[in-house]
Parts: structure tokens; sequence; C-alpha cells
């Protein structure tokens, strides 16, 4: 198996782009949900914060 | 706050200011940057008002932090003449209705080469490569603040391709 790390830099900026074009409400609702998790991160909150749209 | 007179303005700094233009970044603080209005005869700024001025709707006070709304929120004078430039000439943004002044994302980004450490280098490159940032007018800022030789070092380490 091998990786192709410049495809996968790629997907990585793709996904870093997509995030930062989201509403700026919806991107402080994540920012609730990361700190929730960097406090605690044996709850579980903010799972799936990346899974919408 | 500002509205009421408590503070003559404000803007959101910090990673959560990053946030209006970049992928959110876990914090675990906001930083709002604050014109302090300076009292006649005193010397030292004061935050002591805009404490009690939350206090009194509910605010909870925890050291230099006010905790609003379940976030520790920190009141900043602004520590440059960039700061200042960038307080002055921040941006309102809608919120879903709700109005909240932040840095331009090219003052963010000049503030994270100015403060310089590991964290702020990471987020000036989340700027660059997001193209968040409109290159003549952080030049721009660049140039007004002495952070042009700051600018070609970080060029020089983070944005050369390898040979």
């Amino acid at each position: 198996m091998t990786f192709d790390l410049r495809r996968i830099l790629e997907s990585k900026r793709a996904l870093r782009r997509n995030l930062a074009s989201r509403p700026v409400a919806e991107k402080l609702a994540m920012l609730d949900a990361l700190r929730d998790r960097a406090r605690d991160p044996s709850s579980g909150q903010g799972e799936g914060i990346f899974d919408r749209g | 706050m500002e509205s009421d007179g408590i503070i003559p303005r404000y803007a959101v700094g910090g990673a959560v200011g990053a946030t209006f233009y970049l992928e959110p970044v876990a914090t675990l603080d906001v930083d709002i940057f604050v014109a302090f209005r300076q009292e006649p005869g005193q010397f030292l700024i004061s935050p002591q008002p805009i404490f009690d001025y939350l206090a009194a709707r509910g605010g909870v006070r925890e050291g230099e932090y006010m905790i609003v709304a379940g976030w520790p929120v920190q009141f900043l004078p602004p520590t440059s003449l960039l700061v200042e430039e960038a307080l002055a000439k921040a941006v309102t943004v809608d919120i879903d209705g709700m109005p909240a002044r932040v840095f331009t994302a090219e003052h963010l980004a000049a503030i994270a080469l100015e403060t310089g450490r590991g964290k702020h280098k990471a987020r000036l490159l989340q700027f660059i490569e997001t193209g968040a940032i409109q290159a003549d007018v952080f030049q721009t800022i660049l140039a007004r603040h002495d952070l042009v030789e700051c600018w070609q070092e970080f060029e020089r380490t983070f944005l050369r391709e390898p040979p």
C-alpha cells in the first residue's frame, strides 16, 4: 500500500477551505464544541461537528 | 457596552477573531481588544467598569477573565500601534442578526506575525493558504509597522519550496 502525500495534503487543504467558508455562526458553534472537547476529551462532546454540509 | 458608553470601542481578536475568516481552531478563551477610557487623574487604565457592567448582567469574574455565556473573556488594551490600528479599522460582521466587530483578516495576520509565537505562525500560514488576506493590503500594513523584515524571514522559513 502506498500513500500519495500530495493528494492527502490537498484533501486536507480542501477540508480547511470548506470549513473556512461556512457561515460565521456555524463556525462559532464549532468553537463551542471544540472547546468542550478540549476541556474534557472523554466527554465525546463535539463529535461529528465536521460532518455537516 | 459600547452603546451604553462603558467602552469607546471594541473588537474581537485572537483565535476567535481568526475564526471569522478561517476554519475554527480550538481555543479556550476570547480576546476582546478595547480602547479603554482613561479617567481624569488616573495613569492606569482599569477594566473594572467592564467587569461591573457584565457582572450586573450575569457575568462572573474569574481572575482576569469574565465568564460570559460559558466563555472566559479577556478584555485587553491595544499592546502595540499595530493593534491600535486594528482596533480603529475593525469591521462589523453580522452573526445571525447580531452585529459584532472583528479585526480585519489582514490585521489579524499582521498581528500574528508581530506576536510570532508558534501558534501565531501557524495561524498566519492558515491565512495565506486559504487566501483569506489581500496581499497588497497586508503588505501595506507590514510596511507601516516596520514588519517587512520579519515577513521576509517568515517567507524564507515557511513559504519557500524545499530544493
